[in-house]
């Protein structure tokens, strides 16, 4: 069978693009400065003055202080193994330092899918400038000033990750490569010792075929004969924002029409006074900006903290099933073409023969991050996901190949659209978690609407001012009193089935996470049928937002029932929040996005600030 | 106004549909003859006297290729619009059903399809039935076929129940559970016992469906008068389903028991119980602990 172009790329970028992963542990127990030494000569002590013991001294970050100190014992000890208190590691270089990667072929015409992610920094056999010489690891070769004129020094990378890693060695024109096995280190350069850098060629995409790690092995030889030296090192995962992690900059689709500039207007005023530094417009002909791209984060120990490459990731979704070059979502280019730069990487996994009824689920709305719980100090991914409706599998199991954010599933078939985001979010709270689950409640909806009625107001409007859509522009009225939504059949029945399937995803975070009933905001709006079995918010759903900082969460404006001058839908959401020190900032996305099935949420994004403090490397399962 | 010649054209729309290059849902054959008769008689005065809503009608259609743009999911969302136009529109949506636009994209007739399907089902009309019934019969893709069927079962009348019961297969199992009838209430609890448990779980859905403690608060479902002959029935065969299954089957029987309510849900619950293993009690003793804490209303 013809393997799709797609899929090529992703078996070759696993083939070429990781450098430096081992996954044997045949290394021998450290003994500085040798591991093993063997040689005729070299044990007998008392024979010619000339025979010299070969010494192979392989140092690297060890203790993860950001530094390789040869002096310092603890970037020696136990280093060829890797745990969550010591071990090296190392970042899969996919960013684009230079910018040197173009979007385009020679005749202006846009990169086919494949070759666009195929670009980066690791592509190639050279550092692409002093920015690029950071993303490299740092090993060294300890100088052995007695090494004799004929000792000589080589380096093997433990298998699968040969061909996941590259290795560079610095001279006198810098950093140029390595090749284990063929090239040698001289005998002057054991004597001086050696600096040698590794980066990453790919992110672990698939545990089962590499975990991450790699055995960096120097082997030193000479008439005195044979010293080993082994280094365990693994590849930062690629791990997902959480909701306690601040947000810096926010991203929304400047799309050509007036239900976007009013979106994206709301959606500046929320963000004022908190501390999102950028607001990034993104010129792209599709409104759901939370769904088509991912921003993630790769980070690796460094002096004083941690170094953070940012990595953006392209959407799964397969709109063109057929064609050999476009089959992925356009607007998910922008990860290549836009943000993929500078210490910014960007990735893509997909199979393009996945089940197309669920492609739905492969939009970045149905990935979100629980934020931390014990024994996943980073937080854990969430998605909606069954086994007869399921996201992409390779990417499934990318996200379950790194190994810090372990994700589980709850039921969103019952949702048309089908994201984990229509119905739950997250928010820092003071609550034994540190943090609260907010979570439609279509019961809480029920009675507002029924308490309202009771007191005389069952003929007040919702939706005032709203229309649906028509080919006049959305000319169709959607306006309909409270009497009438609670005698709406599909609307009541829709409704409570959301109810008893919101609890069934509740029941699921509280078992996954500990989550007990006080941290549970409950924020009401109703669901209808889109059509026999998946349903939808009916009023724009709140609990759909973008949480701007600790204290601002900017929810759609629901348009409910004006009572005694109120709006009782966002009064009850106001409260829900404020119990936690959160303000609700509303923002009107009727026109373009709650009428499309989105909300605030689906309609932005987020890249978040990584704090010193997430360090994935003491949380690896 | 020349009623004569106004049936006579539409007849022949009707006709003309039939041979357009791409199919439309429903077909003037499809229709029995004398299903045929009125509808095309009533389309024609609906024509002459509410021409407006027949555009309106046209005008949400050829919205829903901007709408299917900018959709999020699967299809765009078009009944909305349909539905807002008000119980006068469901001839024109009728009509819309035979027609095929050319040009149209195919996720958009899908869209429109289903949108059209879901308006008319919430209109409960039974003007509509021999439409719907002709869509169930011939709508290939599942979403349209359970939609047809579920419109179908919201007509909530004994000929659609009748029209229902005549037909076999996964749509007519939640069209029977949207009619929230008696009879097919009965229906349902009958294929429940004995099924095998990829079919109990769309029944467990469909018994739901027919219980859902909301649904029976509106006045057009509590109007047939059935309701605690069909919430009786659904929860006691969801409640047997929950002790006798494992499984997935056993919690879409959860879930579709928490849909009838603690009320109905708990006695039937405790009866099933009787007759359970004793690992089935535990499961029951929890579910009714569960539901009595938090009531579905």
């Amino acid at each position: 069978m013809p393997l799709h172009p797609l899929r090529l790329a992703a078996a070759l970028t696993s083939c070429v693009a990781l450098v430096a992963c081992g996954g044997d542990d045949a290394s021998a127990p450290p003994a500085p400065p040798s591991d093993t030494s063997a040689g005729g000569a070299a044990g007998s002590a008392g024979s010619a003055a000339a025979v010299v013991t070969p010494r192979a001294d392989l140092r690297a970050d060890v203790n993860r202080d950001g530094k390789v100190e040869l002096a310092d014992p603890a970037d020696d000890a136990d280093e060829d193994g890797w745990d969550a208190k010591h071990g090296a590691i190392f970042v899969a270089n996919l960013d684009d330092d230079l910018a040197a990667c173009s979007t385009v072929d020679a005749a202006g015409k846009p990169l086919p899918d494949a070759e666009l992610a195929s670009c980066n920094d690791a592509a190639d056999e050279i550092v692409n400038g002093p920015d690029d010489e950071l993303d490299l690891a740092r090993l060294r070769v300890a100088p052995w000033p007695d090494a004799p004129d004929d000792a000589t020094g080589t380096l093997e990378l433990s298998a699968p990750a040969t061909e996941r890693v590259r290795l560079f060695k610095r001279g006198a024109a810098g950093f140029t490569v390595l090749h284990p096995g063929k090239d040698a280190l001289s005998s002057a350069e054991l004597r001086a010792g050696v600096e040698l850098g590794l980066e990453g060629r790919d992110i672990v995409r698939d545990r089962s075929k590499w975990d991450g790690t790699v055995d960096v092995k120097l082997s030193v030889t000479s008439s005195g004969g044979l010293a080993t030296d082994t280094v365990r090192l693994r590849v930062a995962p690629l791990l997902f924002f959480h909701h306690l992690m601040p947000a810096e900059q926010i991203f929304a689709s400047k799309v050509g029409e007036v239900g976007s500039k009013v979106f994206r207007d709301g959606l500046r005023d929320a963000a004022k006074g908190t501390d999102v530094v950028e607001f990034d417009e993104l010129e792209v002909d599709d409104q759901w900006t939370q769904d088509f791209f991912e921003p993630a984060f790769m980070s690796v120990p460094a002096e004083g903290g941690a170094r953070v490459m940012q990595v953006f990731v392209r959407s799964a979704n397969v709109y063109e099933p057929n064609s050999k070059s476009f089959p992925l979502r356009e607007a998910g280019r922008v990860v290549f073409e836009r943000f993929r730069g500078k210490d910014r990487a960007g990735v893509v996994q997909v199979d393009v023969g996945h089940d197309e009824d669920a492609d739905t689920l492969n939009s970045f709305g149905n990935l979100e991050t629980v934020p931390p719980v014990p024994g996943f100090p980073l937080g854990r991914v969430i998605r909606g996901s069954v086994p007869s409706f399921a996201p992409d599998p390779t990417f499934q199991l990318l996200v379950a190949s790194q190994g810090v954010q372990a994700p589980f599933f709850v039921d969103t078939s019952w949702l048309e659209v089908a994201h984990v985001d229509e119905t739950m979010s997250f928010v820092r709270a003071k609550t034994p978690l540190g943090w609260a689950l907010a979570v439609n409640d279509a019961r809480l909806a029920k009675k507002l609407l029924e308490d309202a009625k009771q007191a005389g107001h069952g003929d007040a409007p919702m939706f005032e001012g709203k229309k649906w859509y028509s080919d006049d522009g959305g000319m169709i009225p959607a306006v309909v009193t409270v009497s009438q939504v609670l005698d709406d059949t599909s609307v009541m029945a829709s409704s409570a089935k959301a109810a008893v399937e919101v609890d069934a995803q509740v029941e699921i975070v509280k078992h996954e996470t500990g989550l007990t009933d006080d941290a549970i905001i409950r924020v009401p709006f109703l669901h209808h049928d889109v059509y026999a079995g998946a349903s939808a918010a009916y009023q724009p759903g709140m609990v759909n937002g973008i949480y701007l900082a600790d204290d601002v969460f900017a929810a759609p404006d629901p348009h409910g029932p004006i009572i005694d001058g109120v709006d009782p839908f966002k009064a009850a959401t106001e409260a829900a929040f404020g119990a936690h020190g959160i303000e609700v900032r509303w923002v009107e996305d009727w026109d373009l996005y709650h009428r499309n099935l989105g909300e605030v949420h689906c309609g932005s994004n987020t890249r978040r600030r990584v704090s010193a403090s997430e360090r994935w490397w003491e949380a690896v399962q | 106004m020349r009623p004569l010649v106004c049936a006579a054209a539409l007849a022949l729309v009707l006709t003309a549909s039939v041979t357009a290059s791409a199919e439309p849902l429903v077909r003037a054959a499809d229709l029995p003859a004398a299903s045929r008769a009125t509808l095309t008689a009533e389309l024609a005065r609906a024509r002459r006297e509410r021409s407006a809503l027949f555009a309106e009608v046209r005008k949400v259609r050829r919205a829903a290729v901007e709408q299917d743009r900018h959709k999020r999911g699967r299809v765009a969302h078009v009944a909305p619009a349909l539905r807002a136009l008000g119980p006068d529109a469901l001839l024109p949506m009728l009509s819309e059903l035979f027609e095929e636009l050319p040009g149209e994209p195919a996720k958009v007739t899908l869209a429109v399809r289903l949108g059209l399907l879901q308006a008319v089902g919430e209109l409960r009309d039974a003007r509509a039935l021999p439409v719907l019934a002709a869509a169930l019969d011939r709508g290939h893709d599942p979403r349209i076929a359970r939609t047809a069927a579920s419109a179908l079962g919201a007509l909530g009348t004994d000929a659609a129940v009748d029209a229902l019961l005549a037909r076999r297969g996964d749509a007519v199992i939640a069209g029977l559970g949207a009619a929230r009838r008696a009879r097919a209430t009965g229906a349902l609890a009958a294929m429940l016992d004995g099924a095998d448990d990829a079919t109990a779980i769309g029944l467990a859905d469909a018994l739901g469906d027919a219980a859902n403690e909301w649904a029976w608060q509106t006045s057009r479902v509590a109007a047939s008068g059935e309701r605690d002959a069909v919430v009786g029935v659904a929860t006691a065969a969801l409640a047997h389903a929950f002790a006798a299954r494992g499984g997935e089957a056993r919690a879409r029987a959860e879930r579709a028991l928490r849909l009838a309510g603690a009320a109905e849900a708990i006695p039937a619950l405790r009866a099933a119980r009787r007759e359970a293993t004793d690992t089935s009690r535990d499961a029951i003793d929890a579910l009714v602990t569960s539901l009595s804490r938090r009531p579905a209303r």
